[in-house]
């Protein structure tokens, strides 16, 4: 991924995630202004429509692949010894994939419950 | 390859900053921050949804006065790194790059950052 993703395609992932995640912000922020104060019921009935969970599934993909994509770039500025920034990269890759599986989890459990 | 090399004086301690570098690094900081609490934020997610009483707990988490003021640190870093995220979207369509409106506009982010999170935590 690391050089594949280098460059303009890190950029495009970059920006991409980033437009996104602010209009689901948006859109989420007005939501819950709206609905507040949000009782376990309606927060268990927006979970249960696939647009809104779909969305929100989405929205955290979109926030692992833009931390990915950031935080590779900080490490790699900052961490000169190769070792260490190999080993922190995998950590972080390790990290997201994790938080990836388990957010996906929680989203097909809130489904079918 | 050599000619892609970045800049290579990145000592932190030895730059000075102006606003626009400060507004930079501060959208670096918070993105490392915000990324460090993508584990808590999807255990709040799990634990809201488990159930009745895991929503109560939940929100009962959020509303303590530890926790408020938690929030409000966590809604500047991320209140930091929108603004300035936007502020970089413009700057990719040559909106705002010049140096006057450049540092402007960084100091706009740098001071409405804690003032929306301060609004936006006490709405909560």
């Amino acid at each position: 991924m690391s050089r594949r993703a280098s460059g303009l395609k890190a950029w495009l992932v970059q920006h991409i995630t980033a437009v996104y995640m602010l209009l689901c912000t948006m859109i989420g922020a007005i939501f819950l202004i709206a609905q507040q104060p949000i009782s376990y019921t309606v927060w268990k009935g927006w979970m249960a429509q696939p647009l809104f969970s779909l969305n929100l599934l989405l929205l955290f993909i979109a926030l692992l692949l833009h931390a990915w994509v950031g935080v590779r770039n900080v490490l790699i500025d900052y961490i000169k010894p190769i070792s260490l920034r190999i080993f922190l990269l995998s950590l972080l890759a390790f990290g997201l994939a994790g938080n990836g599986l388990w957010v996906i989890e929680i989203v097909i459990r809130a489904q079918i419950s | 390859m050599e000619t892609n090399k970045p800049p290579v004086f990145l000592d932190l301690r030895l730059i000075k900053m102006p606003p626009a570098a400060l507004a930079s690094i501060g959208h670096r900081a918070s993105g490392i921050f915000i990324a460090l609490l993508v584990p808590f934020l999807l255990y709040l997610l799990e634990l809201s949804l488990s159930s009745q009483e895991g929503f109560n707990q939940a929100t009962l988490l959020m509303e303590s006065t530890g926790a408020k003021a938690a929030t409000i640190l966590v809604l500047w870093a991320l209140f930091h790194h929108l603004f300035a995220g936007i502020r970089f979207l413009f700057a990719d369509i040559h909106i705002g790059v010049n140096r006057e409106s450049g540092r402007l506009t960084a100091l706009v982010v740098i001071a409405a950052a804690p003032i929306a999170a301060i609004i936006a935590g006490l709405m909560i």
